[in-house]
């Protein structure tokens, strides 16, 4: 595939999910980038704002295998992964592994923080290596297996927090809020209509694969590692260098896994603004996405409402300096 | 071909920074040079005179330093990055750097890569993409030398209180010096009271060690005043000693000490010793009254002036009165005649003892006075005094104290004075008595303290009269 092909089809695909999404293209762009970078994405978000729809909608243009769990309160791992029934054929009986709904390429995990924590943790396997294992034996998932989840604002009723291990094996956290006026107006006019749009297929799963090692061999040049590597450390209050809020509001800082999807979201990027190589500008722009879920932050931030984006912009204006 | 451009591109970018680094070297050496010099003369002007070595060290040292700067080789990649910055290229020519330097390309993407970055050097030059650095840094240095060098000349000096240890030292030790040229008890006592502040100053007490050389400082005022007192009888002693020597040495113009001034300066001076003479305790001294009018006859002046002075001196004198008339009237004659007519009445009142000049404390030739050892040497045929006589004035010998015995000539007797004994005054040969003198003074100088620089002044007077000997 060449950078002219990854252009064509990043553009064919936002403008075909585009026909049913209004306005969002900041969501849009981090949903496509963890696509090519094979990274699972959280959404947050209230509800009502087309959170579901989009994850639908784009793996219906991508031709990949959808599949969409409503987390909730009694929700069993098995539910998710799978499960074995007993079976009766030609007089035997015997015990067969029943599918769940995580054998899809794209699952939709809805609300995925009103499960109770036990129930969360039954992605793990299946987000970090692709395969899920029930009764001792092991199931490989169909790739490219992407999870992209939901959830509400942690503050609402019936909530579980997610656990620190799988918020960080979610490639972006993706916030999503209020539409525009003018986007409002376009929305309202879409959903109060006979207005149907066909969406069609852009891309399948072999070409996505295609544009995914392509982005995989972006060159970075050293400068560009030193810088990501010198954010993902001043997130850590254990690093002298890292700032007064750091050091004051950061309870753990981000993990290697953040280094490393700041610089593929990054080459993504790059690609996709017709560039050949990684700049500083393109990990810049994935940094609030790829970090904001990896900062653990302490009470004291909780209590003064203190954002992990604050934070980390106030680490990129540091070493900016 | 893109790999040549690159480094070609390169190797002019790293020229110019190199020499960029260079040129910042020597900006940073001047910068400093004058920063630290406009200090040193800073800190010279407000606490030193005149400008120190450091002055013109301090340039020189950060001028040394500057070849580090040639030395310095600049890295590359920060070169490249820099660049990048510049020419907004996003990271495109540091990437495609070290896609050359790993013998690339090796992908699509680092072709695609290196052509992009040559099709966009093309249209630029290395000195667009390396502009000469101005640092902010180095600015402000200069603008600061400036401010201090044009603010400097206008301070002024600073002068420090200093410690109070210090400060206390330094006031004892002027206590001391002050000391050092005074005599007296009340000495002894400031030099006591500097002593105990020192000693509070060791124990770091320094509110008893003002104290104390407040206390010697009083002391010391007193022992000046005291000195002050002794200075002035001293010169008064000294003055009338001189002119005791110079009136028994016929020496008119020791008296006047007239050598080398004008008319004016001389009437002056013939005044105030005319004023001098006559409030000598010896009293009115008629034997140099008549050389006293010679010269001031010689120099011009109004002789009527010269009588009314005269006559202030010895208004009771009715004897000299008439001498210094007829001698004035005959001065008006003739100069040369009137000179020699007034030694010769000089001479005559000095030869007859209890009439006219010389009465009193006058030279006498009698008999009895010869006889009685007073007299130790005639006068000569002018009528002039002796050479080698000196004078010895009445004694104010008045209650108990040691007889003063003197020489009484070459028959090796003895004059003795007792004490509470009214005596007159008479005429030594001063050979006679300088021993006694110079032996008195010595005993003097041994048993009182004096500043050692009067002590010099006698001991100089005494040799030059030896060596008139």
């Amino acid at each position: 595939m060449t950078p002219e092909k990854f252009q064509e089809n990043f553009r064919l695909i936002k403008e075909e999910v585009g026909k049913i999404l209004v306005g969002q293209e900041d969501v849009l762009m981090g949903l496509m980038i963890c696509l090519i970078a094979r990274g699972h994405a959280l959404i947050e978000g209230l509800p009502g704002l087309g959170k579901t729809l989009m994850v639908r909608s784009l793996a219906q243009v991508l031709d990949l295998g959808f599949s969409r769990i409503q987390f909730t309160p009694d929700l069993m791992p098995a539910d998710i992964t799978g499960t074995m029934v007993l079976e009766e054929e030609s007089g035997r009986r015997s015990f067969r592994f029943q599918e769940g709904p995580v054998f899809a390429n794209v699952i939709l995990a809805d609300e995925i923080n009103r499960a109770t924590p036990k129930t969360q943790s039954a992605l793990l396997e299946a987000m970090q290596e692709g395969q899920v294992t029930i009764a001792r034996k092991t199931y490989q998932l169909p790739q490219p297996f992407y999870v992209f989840a939901t959830q509400n604002p942690i503050e609402m009723e019936g909530t579980y927090p997610l656990p620190e291990a799988q918020l960080d094996r979610f490639f972006f956290k993706i916030l999503i809020g209020y539409p525009q006026d003018f986007e409002m107006v376009e929305v309202l006019s879409r959903t109060t209509s006979v207005y149907q749009p066909d969406l069609r297929k852009v891309i399948d799963g072999s070409e996505l694969w295609e544009m995914t090692s392509l982005a995989r061999e972006v060159p970075v040049s050293r400068t560009v590692y030193e810088y990501v590597i010198n954010i993902v450390e001043s997130t850590r209050p254990q690093n002298p260098k890292s700032g007064e809020m750091v050091w004051r509001f950061v309870r753990y800082g981000s993990s290697p896994r953040g280094a490393q999807a700041l610089i593929l979201a990054a080459k993504v990027r790059a690609l996709e603004k017709g560039r050949f190589n990684v700049s500083l500008e393109d990990v810049q722009a994935v940094c609030l996405p790829a970090l904001r879920h990896r900062l653990i932050l302490n009470f004291e931030a909780q209590a003064e409402g203190i954002s992990p984006d604050l934070l980390i912009e106030d680490v990129l204006k540091r070493i900016a300096q | 071909m893109e790999k040549e451009t690159l480094k070609k591109f390169l190797c002019e970018v790293l020229s110019l920074s190199a020499r960029d680094a260079a040129l910042l070297g020597l900006k940073w050496a001047f910068a400093l040079s004058l920063l630290s010099a406009s200090l040193i003369f800073l800190i010279s002007r407000l606490f030193f005179e005149g400008l120190t070595l450091y002055f013109y060290l301090a340039p020189l040292f950060w001028f040394a330093l500057a070849p580090i700067y040639f030395l310095k080789r600049p890295d590359p990649l920060k070169v490249l990055a820099r660049v990048d910055q510049n020419l907004k290229m996003e990271e495109r020519l540091v990437t495609s750097f070290e896609v050359i330097e790993r013998n690339g390309p090796g992908s699509l993407l680092e072709s695609l890569l290196l052509k992009d970055t040559c099709e966009r050097l093309q249209a630029m030059k290395p000195r667009e993409a390396l502009p000469g650095r101005t640092s902010g840094k180095v600015f402000v240095l200069f603008l600061s030398a400036l401010i201090v060098f044009s603010v400097a000349p206008f301070l002024p000096k600073i002068e420090f209180s200093g410690a109070p240890y210090q400060e206390l030292i330094s006031q004892a030790s002027a206590i001391l010096r002050e000391l050092s040229f005074l005599a007296g008890p009340e000495k002894d006592q400031a030099y006591l009271e500097v002593l105990k502040a020192k000693k509070q100053l060791e124990a770091l007490n320094f509110k008893e060690a003002s104290i104390n050389l407040e206390e010697a400082k009083k002391l010391l005022e007193e022992a000046m005043e005291k000195d002050k007192e002794t200075l002035q009888a001293l010169e008064a002693s000294e003055e009338l000693s001189f002119l005791t020597w110079s009136i028994k040495n016929n020496s008119l113009s020791h008296l006047l000490q007239l050598e080398g001034l004008t008319s004016q300066e001389r009437k002056a001076q013939a005044e105030r010793i005319a004023e001098k003479l006559k409030n000598s305790p010896q009293g009115p001294l008629s034997a140099t009254l008549e050389e006293l009018a010679n010269s001031l006859m010689e120099d011009g002046n109004d002789l009527e002036e010269v009588g009314k002075k005269l006559l202030e001196i010895q208004p009771r004198e009715e004897s000299a009165y008439a001498s210094l008339d007829n001698l004035l009237s005959q001065l008006k004659d003739e100069r040369a005649q009137v000179e020699l007519q007034a030694k010769a009445s000089g001479a005559q009142g000095q030869l007859e003892p209890g009439q006219g000049i010389g009465t009193q404390g006058g030279l006498s030739t009698s008999k009895e006075e010869d006889q009685s050892g007073y007299i130790k040497s005639p006068p000569n045929e002018q009528g002039n005094l002796p050479q080698g006589l000196i004078y010895l004035p009445p004694l104010p010998m008045e209650g108990k104290g040691e007889p003063l015995v003197l020489p009484q000539g070459s028959e090796g007797k003895y004059q003795i004075f007792t004490p509470g004994e009214s005596q007159e005054g008479a005429f030594y040969e001063y050979r006679e008595v300088l021993s006694l003198y110079e032996k008195s003074a010595s005993e003097v100088f041994l048993r009182q303290a004096f500043p050692p620089d009067y002590e010099e002044l006698a001991k100089r007077y005494y040799q030059i009269l030896e060596g008139l000997r």
